[in-house]
């Protein structure tokens, strides 16, 4: 009885400490807990109840509005707390009136100008390592080697690196913590890869408070 | 205590290796000697460690030199060159103390009685600046005794370095230094080794009018000098007002790396300039001057200025990486025209855990490498205009959030702006009647109208909408009220 016992106790251990190991469907609570998204259906949907921290985070979506809706919470929060939040190689002017109505602390928002796209994954890999609390980044493709050396440098700074990118750009596999798929209406999420879980399709985004001023 | 500083204060700086040092270290170097007129002769003053392994030394033929190894690079000797060294050896020493004196042709030396208490003693003092000279890549002896010319002659004795605590030990240890390291011209010399004295002991016996009258009076005043019997004033050295350097290498250079090693002397060299003056720069203007000729420059431009060499080793190094050598480089140069009290709190390499902003350092690498108009932030302007209503603002290193910026305008109230807007509105098609973007947009009922700007000449006047294309995006719509009423893209929600 009692040797029974102990396997059991090791064997949940082993789990709770285990990379690569995971029981489906449960989180582990002691885990670190993540970065609200600012949508409660899609926090628990993920390990640590938000976006994870030190670690990359792929957002594929057809247009760069949909996934910035989905960010804009975190972005928020992030630079509240005085996290600084940077924007390598941006598609288009980030509007400093739309982030500002929605909380964004301007002064801890940084845009890195890139002439290519070998310099703004160095760019990312830099302020990741630094310890920026977000980085962002639209690159043209995702290669392995890149997404690695992201995500190591994202481990070293303890901040998140999120991707954002075509849907058909995107390989199968991948190395990063987290992948999702939003809608160009930032409206509802599949998460395609996550730690910890299966994939969920059809998750609605839905603000904690519906005085958001986004439609 | 007290007596032993006043007493023990010269440091005399020798380099033994001047002549071939004062060429700048490469990174891969040939066998390499320098040559002098010595009588009739070309001879090797002296070489680099690869010759000597090929059997040439100092003294040897040029001729000679030939037949050992067609392989070894002659250089003749450039006193300029060696002088220009030691400036920048005595610029440097600006930290240590402000009593610099030059010693040509191959000596600094430096007053350091002053200097003892700053850095907690004899020993952290010497240790620290045996680690710089190290670092400048010079071999040195040192030597310091209570006066000049006693501490520079025990510099260039062979041995390890020495402090002379006080004249006792200065007179024992003068007695010991060969006649052949005097100053005196080599009929003296053999002279004086007819009679049979060797060392400086055996001359310190004779009566001093006999020395003077066979010797010259200006050789027995400088007998008195070494022993501290008379006065020795040194003229202290100036150091210029502007930082500029250039260094010849021995070999050409085709690589970043190793130009980059090569660069690291002169940005030492500069440190040292900086700290003599407690000063920082924000600008250095680099100079390479290619083999064929042909000169390229660039500036390293700096948002804090700096004066630490390892941090501005750091930046250089991201911005020779992005620089395309056209041609081999012969010559580094490097000028500083401006410099800047030194920061308060001096930037270290390292992030402090918790910071609230990313550390300077950073800013300054992405800069270095992506370019001066990589970085940038965005600022709300109070302006009903949309494309009026931010701007792109610098990048202060020192974030100090400034209350329009954290404070929302107050008009927001019911305001929706899209996050991200077009750099230039973007003409929409019409077609069935209705603006069309990737299909049909649907136009949410509210409208804003903006009217503005009718007094500096560019009026807007504009009904924006919301709208929402086939695949979901929201889009940021306007229509003109005036001309030919069109519909505009400017922004995504």
């Amino acid at each position: 009885m009692k040797a029974i016992r102990s396997d059991r106790i090791e064997v949940a251990e082993l789990l709770r400490q285990g990379s690569g190991l995971w029981r489906g469907g449960e989180f582990y609570p002691d885990r670190e807990s993540g970065i609200a998204t600012g949508f409660p259906p899609l926090d628990r949907h993920l390990a640590g109840h938000g976006w994870p921290r030190g670690a990359v985070v792929e957002i594929l979506s057809d247009h760069p509005g949909g996934a910035m809706v989905l960010l804009l919470p975190a972005l928020a929060t992030l630079s509240q707390e005085a996290k600084q939040i940077v924007l390598v190689a941006p598609p288009y002017i980030p509007y400093a009136p739309g982030l500002l109505i929605n909380g964004v602390d301007l002064t801890r928002l940084l845009l890195v100008h890139s002439r290519n796209e070998e310099e703004s994954l160095w760019a990312l890999e830099q302020v990741l390592s630094a310890g920026c609390g977000a980085a962002l980044g639209w690159p043209q493709a995702l290669h392995r080697t890149a997404l690695r050396r992201l995500q190591l440098a994202a481990e070293r700074g303890g901040g998140v690196g999120f991707l954002l990118c075509r849907p058909r750009l995107v390989r199968e596999s991948s190395p990063a913590a987290l992948r999702l798929r939003v809608t160009a209406a930032g409206n509802k999420v599949d998460i395609l890869k996550r730690r910890g879980g299966w994939p969920v399709e059809g998750v609605a985004l839905q603000r904690e408070r519906e005085a958001g001023s986004i439609g | 205590m007290f007596r032993y500083l006043k007493i023990m204060r010269w440091l005399a700086i020798h380099f033994p290796l001047l002549a071939l040092e004062s060429l700048a270290p490469a990174e891969s170097a040939e066998p390499l000697a320098i040559t002098e007129l010595q009588g009739a002769q070309q001879r090797i003053l002296v070489c680099n460690s690869l010759a000597t392994e090929l059997g040439v030394a100092a003294g040897m033929r040029i001729g000679a030199v030939r037949a050992l190894s067609a392989g070894v690079r002659l250089v003749a000797r450039d006193k300029q060159r060696e002088l220009a060294a030691l400036e920048a050896v005595a610029t440097w020493s600006g930290t240590f103390t402000s009593q610099v004196s030059l010693d040509p042709p191959w000596g600094v030396l430096l007053e350091l009685a002053g200097s003892l208490r700053l850095f907690g003693g004899i020993d952290p003092l010497l240790s620290r600046l045996e680690d710089g000279l190290q670092a400048l890549d010079y071999r040195t002896r040192l030597c310091l005794a209570p006066t000049p010319a006693g501490a520079m002659l025990l510099a260039r004795t062979d041995g390890p370095g020495r402090l002379v605590r006080d004249r006792a030990m200065l007179h024992r240890s003068l007695a010991e230094v060969p006649l052949r390291l005097l100053p005196l011209q080599p009929d003296r010399q053999r002279a004086l080794q007819e009679i049979g004295l060797e060392r400086l002991g055996d001359l310190l016996q004779l009566p001093m009018a006999g020395l003077e009258r066979r010797l010259g009076s200006g050789f027995v005043r400088y007998l008195q000098r070494l022993l501290g019997d008379v006065p020795d004033p040194r003229a202290r050295f100036q150091p210029p007002q502007r930082f500029q350097r250039r260094l010849e290498l021995p070999a050409e250079v085709g690589s970043s790396p190793a130009l980059l090693f090569a660069a690291r002397r002169l940005l030492l060299e500069l440190a040292g300039f900086l700290s003599a003056r407690r000063s920082a720069t924000q600008c250095l203007e680099w100079v390479l001057r290619h083999s064929d000729g042909g000169e390229s420059r660039f500036q390293l431009r700096l948002m804090l200025p700096q004066h630490d060499p390892a941090i501005l080793q750091s930046l250089l190094q991201e911005r020779l990486e992005q620089l395309r050598l056209t041609a081999p480089v012969r010559e580094l140069g490097l000028l500083v025209r401006v410099i800047e009290p030194m920061p308060e709190r001096p930037l270290s390499l390292l992030r402090e855990p918790g910071t609230a902003t990313l550390e300077p350092l950073l800013l300054e690498r992405l800069q270095a490498r992506l370019g001066e108009d990589s970085l940038s932030r965005v600022q709300w302007v109070a302006e009903h205009r949309p494309e009026r209503a931010w701007r792109k603002s610098t990048v202060m290193v020192d974030v100090s959030a400034s209350p329009e910026e954290t404070t929302p305008p107050h008009f927001t109230h019911g305001l929706r702006r899209p996050l991200w807007l077009l750099p230039a509105p973007e003409p929409l098609r019409i077609k069935e009647g209705w603006p069309w973007w990737r299909g049909r947009l649907y136009l949410e009922p509210e409208r804003e109208r903006i009217e503005s700007g009718w007094w500096d000449g560019e009026p807007v006047l504009r009904d924006y909408f919301i709208a929402r294309a086939p695949g979901g995006e929201q889009l940021w719509i306007y229509r003109e009220l005036q001309a030919a009423r069109r519909w505009f893209l400017h922004g995504f929600f």
